[in-house]
């Protein structure tokens, strides 16, 4: 498991900028780092196959 | 009084004493100007003006950075239900029964028309403490934009390196605002590619008490 939470908002948005870093994580890896966005900026993330990756406290349906 | 100044105020005195000239006083002219109400949008277009600090113009928008396929989704608002309060936000929401907002136009930039899908743009309907929200049935949703990069149901500016609605959309809606802070709009973007997509969309809205209207109505 890829693990981003020690890194600043900066940090984070810095790999997600890095298009071929990104594009060559494992998917699960680019699951967590999105998930880890998703949490900082209260953001729902779900798969395309309809899994719900994170969803927010309180995040109105 | 030496005589030449006593002869001067009596000519000065006839002057005033003539029938015509005393219809020419001026509390006796009518003026015959039209009125015309003007709207005072000075007093009530920022935040912190005539009333209250929450009344005005606001902005607001979110960002979806799209590093995995699939859905985001966002709930912006003015106010933070999360405890924490950033510069733009407040920490409550004001009462919902005695202040609306009215959203001027909503629009959607991306950085990535190729790799993004679809997206939408609505409404919450239900609220905290107000409307079906309260009894626990699930809050209904309005999409009031949708839009698809490969339909292009909307104009899209095209651009290498940024692609936005050329058009803002007029919505004039009026919203409720919930005292617990319930987010008044939802927002959804799909990226089909996992990649860098990342969609922000921006919005115009006018807030006041009731009885209030946004400056132009």
């Amino acid at each position: 498991m890829a693990d981003f939470s020690n890194h600043t908002d900066g940090e984070l948005d810095a790999v997600m900028k890095d298009s071929p870093y990104v594009e060559a994580m494992p998917e699960k890896d680019r699951d967590d780092l999105q998930i880890e966005w998703c949490k900082r900026n209260r953001v729902k993330f779900e798969k395309p196959d309809g899994t719900v990756k994170y969803v927010p406290d309180n995040f109105p349906e | 009084m030496p005589r030449i100044f006593s002869g001067v105020i009596r000519a000065l005195s006839n002057i005033y004493q003539y029938p015509d000239s005393q219809k020419a006083a001026p509390g006796e002219i009518e003026l015959d100007l039209p009125i015309q109400v003007v709207h005072d949008v000075s007093r009530i277009a920022t935040p912190g003006a005539a009333l209250g600090e929450r009344s005005g113009f606001w902005v607001g928008g979110a960002t979806h950075a799209h590093v995995a396929t699939g859905n985001l989704t966002s709930t912006p608002s003015p106010y933070d239900n999360t405890g924490t309060t950033a510069s733009s936000t407040y920490p409550t929401a004001p009462d919902p029964l005695e202040w609306g907002a009215w959203i001027y136009s909503a629009w959607i930039e991306t950085n990535d028309q190729v790799d993004w899908n679809y997206g939408t743009l609505g409404i919450n309907q239900g609220i905290d403490n107000l409307g079906p929200a309260g009894a626990g049935v699930p809050i209904a949703i309005q999409n009031i934009v949708y839009w698809n990069a490969r339909v292009n149901d909307y104009p899209i500016e095209n651009s290498a390196t940024a692609g936005r609605f050329a058009r803002p959309i007029p919505l004039l809606t009026r919203i409720p605002v919930s005292g617990t802070g319930r987010p008044f709009l939802r927002f959804l973007t799909n990226a089909d590619t996992a990649g860098t997509v990342t969609n922000d969309m921006n919005y115009l809205f006018w807030m006041g008490k009731r009885g209030t209207l946004p400056p132009g109505f």
